[in-house]
């Protein structure tokens, strides 16, 4: 737990803006749900912080993604469905059982979250440091 | 010598004061902030504890109402939830960004919400919802049992983060939280407003003034810095040794004059560019061999001038030898020539005995003149057994006992008309009379007890002697005087005294002005020959054609006659040179009304061509010698 609290919030100190602290820390999600080091992304909706985001690797085709970053369910391919979901809105995640956790501002603070029983549906397995973000 | 002197105590007291106002302008600039941060603190720690002792009020009145099960009781019932968030709600103020209740789990220890009053969907913390604590401000809260106060730096949108633990049995098991915006923050930072302008504008504006004041300060030290700077040697000039002599102790250092042998010659023989030449390379070899203590200056034209620092005589004897050697051993080279040089050198090893810094230095020039009359390539030391006396307080001392005992005396020349052959008046000649009977003239003391009390009393003593010759005989009398006399406010304030209230003896009375010397200021001297002419009396040019002096000067002073210089006249009737000077004198004087004298008249030759010419007056052993006595009248013509 210590470990990825003090990721977070030393990136939280060094980061220049609230874009860079967001996408370090999609990107260390990332890493940890899919166990690729360099993952690629696939946004879906509008998330401000990963618009025009070149600090991450990203595809159009959510078949080759690594993972799926979404803000809304509405529109999504289904092929999206097959790989591991990740909300940036708390409500999205508490709506859609397909989606394992969520990277979420809430009262100026960044939230991070994720569902044990999901994670265990998709055969992900996080590491220790994300235990206290597991519910 | 200590470098801070060294370019005088006016420029380093600039420096500490300027250095002083900084710092104190740094030190009111950053009290200031300091200051009006403690104030904000103040504003802001009272503003928060005014609206958390409602929140505290909140909170023990949710205990006291639910009971100490209240967190069972509200999660049990969503109701109830409802309506303690609505209750909870009246608190909120603009300035409150988020106000809620935690609790922590029992099962994971993790802060979970009980209740929020955020209506923003997105914003709002669902019953049971994880919170990530971002600083450690809950477990101090928990740890302590006491309400806890947070800026939060590290997170844009929040200002101050407030905790206060609801305390069950001991133990903190929900916390009451609120977010406070910028908004008050910012309304207190606007009441510093006008207060930070005016300090912002304050301190740039002293910012401002200090930074043209350090610019100042440069340049007054690059501009002090040449003016103490001889730009031919590159040595210190005459003014820095002046500067120097306010702040060193004289005693601690012994006098040297360092004086180039027959430098004119080098000048004559091979230009002033390879006599620059010769300067540099002395100046430089001498400066290499003393040490950084020592002063070192170019006194005048080829004379140094060097304070050596704590040696003894014998010590400063081998300094004097060394310089010696390096010059006469290396010749030196300038362009195309290689020339030898030697060095006279006068030691005063006590320059701290002399009464003043030039007596001291006069010492030394005097040891420095008997090695030129030695033979030159010499080093002459002032002797100890003369400490105490030098030569010129020896001969200060004797004009003032020769003034006391009546011994100096004045003698009178005749001056005659050339067309008449009439004595028109009587050049006055003072003379020393020693014990022994000898006669000793002017240019033999005169240089002593120049810018002594003596010098004023000697110049009395000479206008006593001529006014009352003035008043017994009625004669016209000319006294001599130099440039500096003129110059000197001592002197012209005696003679103004002496003659404000006699002008019909004034009109007697001539000033003739020697003019070998340099005019130092041309517009001062015309100043006081008016003076001197508003007295009644009449004013000359001695020597004229010998120094300074030339025409143009001569219509700017306005004075009354021209002694033509013995050079010019002395055998005027075998030299077609010297002749046609003259006559131009004479001509010139005669177009602006200036009377001519020439003097050393001494053949009958002589005088015919000085008439030939149409000088007016003449003087001379062939006209008259110089006596103590006035004759009772107008001696004849010869």
């Amino acid at each position: 737990m210590k470990k990825l609290l003090l990721l977070l919030l030393a990136a939280f100190h060094l980061a220049a803006s609230d874009i860079e602290l967001a996408t370090k820390i999609y990107k260390t999600i990332a890493v940890a749900l899919t166990a690729n080091s360099t993952p690629l992304f696939y946004i879906h909706g509008d998330i401000g912080e990963l618009r025009d985001n070149r600090q991450i690797l990203r595809t159009e085709r959510c078949a080759k993604a690594d993972i799926v970053i979404l803000s809304t369910f509405d529109g999504l391919p289904p092929e999206c469905l097959k790989k591991p979901l990740f909300a940036s809105r708390y409500r999205l995640f508490l709506e859609h059982s397909e989606i394992v956790g969520a990277f979420f501002w809430q009262k100026g603070r960044p939230n991070i979250v994720f569902s044990a029983e999901r994670l265990q549906q998709r055969g992900i397995r996080l590491g220790a440091e994300f235990e206290p973000y597991i519910e | 010598m200590k470098i801070s002197s060294k370019y005088g105590t006016p420029f380093f007291l600039l420096l500490i004061t300027l250095s002083a106002m900084t710092v104190i302008s740094i030190y009111l600039y950053t009290r200031y902030d300091v200051t009006a941060n403690e104030v904000n603190e103040i504003l802001v720690t009272e503003n928060i504890k005014r609206k958390t002792q409602l929140f505290e009020n909140f909170a023990s009145q949710l205990v006291d109402d639910a009971g100490s099960d209240f967190i069972e009781k509200l999660k049990a019932s969503p109701t109830l939830r409802s309506y303690y968030e609505r209750e909870l709600a009246v608190l909120l103020t603009d300035d409150i960004q988020y106000l809620y209740i935690l609790y922590q789990s029992p099962l994971d220890g993790k802060l979970r919400y009980l209740l929020d009053t955020a209506a923003d969907p997105e914003q709002r913390g669902e019953f049971g919802q994880k919170f990530d604590p971002q600083s450690d401000i809950w477990e101090k809260a928990k740890s302590e049992k006491k309400t806890q106060t947070r800026i939060q730096d590290e997170l844009d949108s929040l200002w101050i983060s407030y905790v206060h633990p609801i305390i069950i049995d001991g133990n903190a098991v929900a916390y009451l939280a609120a977010d406070f915006s910028h908004d008050e923050y910012y309304r207190i930072r606007k009441l510093f407003a006008p207060l930070s302008d005016l300090y912002f504008y304050t301190a740039a504006f002293m910012t401002l003034i200090l930074g043209i004041a350090y610019i100042q300060v440069i340049l007054y030290y690059f501009s002090r810095k040449r003016s103490l700077i001889d730009p031919l040697t590159g040595i210190h000039n005459r003014q820095f040794l002046f500067d120097q002599l306010k702040s060193i102790d004289i005693r601690e250092y012994q006098l040297m004059i360092v004086d180039l042998d027959h430098f004119k010659q080098v000048n004559d023989l091979y230009g002033h560019d390879v006599g620059d030449i010769v300067l540099q390379a002395v100046a430089g070899r001498i400066s290499s061999q003393i040490r950084s203590d020592d002063i070192f200056v170019r006194y005048g034209g080829e004379e140094f001038l060097l304070l050596i620092y704590q040696k003894s005589i014998l010590e400063c004897k081998k300094i004097a030898d060394r310089l010696q050697e390096s010059i006469r051993k290396t010749p030196i080279k300038a362009g195309t020539h290689i020339i030898s040089m030697t060095l006279s050198i006068g030691i005063n090893p006590y320059p701290g005995y002399a009464k003043n810094v030039e007596e001291a230095i006069k010492i030394a020039d005097e040891q420095l003149y008997q090695a030129k009359l030695k033979g030159r390539n010499r080093v002459e030391v002032f002797e100890e057994e003369h400490r105490g006396q030098s030569i010129t307080s020896k001969r200060i001392q004797d004009v003032t006992e020769a003034l006391e005992e009546g011994r100096i005396r004045c003698m009178f020349q005749p001056i005659f008309t050339i067309e008449t052959m009439e004595c028109r008046g009587y050049e006055m000649l003072v003379r020393l009379i020693e014990p022994d009977g000898r006669f000793v003239t002017p240019d033999l003391f005169l240089p002593a007890i120049a810018h002594t009390e003596v010098y004023t009393r000697l110049t009395r003593f000479v206008m006593e002697c001529a006014l009352e010759h003035i008043v017994e005989k009625g004669f016209n009398l000319h006294v001599n005087l130099t440039m500096k006399d003129i110059l000197n406010t001592d002197i012209m304030a005696l003679i103004v005294s002496m003659l404000v209230e006699r002008p019909r003896d004034a009109r007697h009375l001539t000033f003739e002005i020697l003019e070998k010397e340099k005019i130092p200021n041309i517009e001062v001297l015309r100043k006081r020959i008016e003076i001197l002419r508003n007295l009644g009396t009449s004013v000359a040019i001695d020597d004229f054609g010998s120094g300074y002096a030339n025409f143009n000067y001569l219509s700017d002073l306005g004075i009354d006659m021209l002694k033509i210089d013995s050079t010019l006249t002395r055998g005027i009737h075998r030299n077609d040179n010297t002749y046609n000077i003259v006559q131009m004198i004479s001509d010139f004087s005669r177009r602006m009304g200036i009377r001519t004298v020439a003097v050393q008249i001494e053949s009958e030759e002589e005088l015919n061509v000085v008439r030939e010419l149409e000088i007016s007056e003449a003087q001379g052993y062939y006209l008259g010698r110089p006596s103590f006595q006035l004759p009772e009248t107008a001696p004849p013509s010869p």
